[in-house]
């Protein structure tokens, strides 16, 4: 079974694949935003996504792959810097950050992450913006199917900047909740 | 120092690796704390980092797994944490043996309300 979803927020995407294999189906791929199942027993699995970006650091993410798995949990793709592992739910919960403080150092990378794509969002945006200005300025260009297709694109590039930006202020919003866990 | 820093620095008290040190953490809290892989490879990451373990073996050929070990300065950071600790025991033990006064002012609080 094939399923679409565009998930922006890990952890409802988590939450609805946990969900899929309570009703006894198991994520097996990932593309795109289209999600592969197969039938499993129902809660058979829990699933966890991590995200990679650091480069420098001690200890690779390859190595940090094997450590998921030895610990019981099988690695199943990746999309982008995203990962996504499982684990049999008989082997208990499965969690990738069993700490109030590495749940807030993952959430700080996700944010930062998500901060770097907003800021990239916002220059392709006014770069789109100014584009299209200088096209209705200078009216012998305009034809009514590129404006068109400039105003579609303006869309799209608000639609993500506004969905990018409160994501990030979202991610702000769950780590000062975590840090107040802390006191 | 969080409890998962500290059960790290016990168990590589003797080398060990990675998976080695979420086992023996099990095994010394009865299986109450399961470090995260997630939580284990940032911390290993900042110790290193710190210099409080360091690389005790890496024999890439013959796929051993790499092992960890404390250092000089990380079994100093443990220790000042021991005493710490020690001394929040201590604290809590004694104060909490002496309920005499807490119970006095609880009925008193008691009689006020009523």
């Amino acid at each position: 079974m094939v399923k679409f979803r565009l998930y922006f927020d890990k952890d409802k995407e988590e939450l609805w694949l946990n969900e899929m294999s309570q009703m006894g189906y198991a994520m097996t791929e990932f593309f795109l935003g289209f999600y592969s199942f197969e039938a499993c027993e129902p809660g058979e699995y829990f699933y966890q996504i991590d995200l990679f970006t650091e480069r420098k650091q001690h200890m690779s993410h390859s190595e940090y792959v094997s450590l998921i798995c030895e610990s019981g949990a099988e690695y199943i793709c990746r999309w982008g810097w995203w990962r996504f592992f499982r684990r049999r739910s008989e082997l208990g919960d499965f969690q990738l950050y069993t700490d109030v403080e590495s749940r807030i150092e993952q959430l700080q990378r996700i944010f930062r992450f998500f901060r770097i794509m907003l800021i990239l969002e916002i220059i392709i945006f006014t770069y789109d913006l100014v584009i299209n200005v200088m096209f209705y300025m200078d009216r012998e260009h305009v034809t009514a199917s590129m404006s068109g297709t400039m105003l579609a694109c303006l869309m799209i590039m608000t639609a993500l900047v506004v969905g990018i930006g409160s994501l990030c202020y979202r991610i702000r919003k769950k780590i000062d909740r975590l840090k107040g866990q802390l006191i | 120092m969080t409890e998962g820093i500290y059960y790290i620095l016990l168990s590589l008290l003797t080398p060990n690796h990675g998976y080695g040190i979420i086992q023996s953490t099990m095994e010394m809290t009865d299986g109450r704390l399961e470090l995260g892989a997630g939580t284990l490879y940032g911390a290993i990451n900042n110790l290193l980092e710190k210099g409080w373990i360091t690389l005790h073996s890496e024999e890439k050929e013959s796929r051993k797994k790499k092992e960890y070990v404390i250092t000089r300065i990380g079994r100093a950071a443990l220790e000042d944490e021991i005493g710490r600790l020690t001394e929040l025991l201590e604290n809590g033990k004694r104060l909490k043996k002496a309920p005499a006064e807490t119970e006095r002012f609880s009925e008193a609080g008691g009689e006020h309300h009523g």
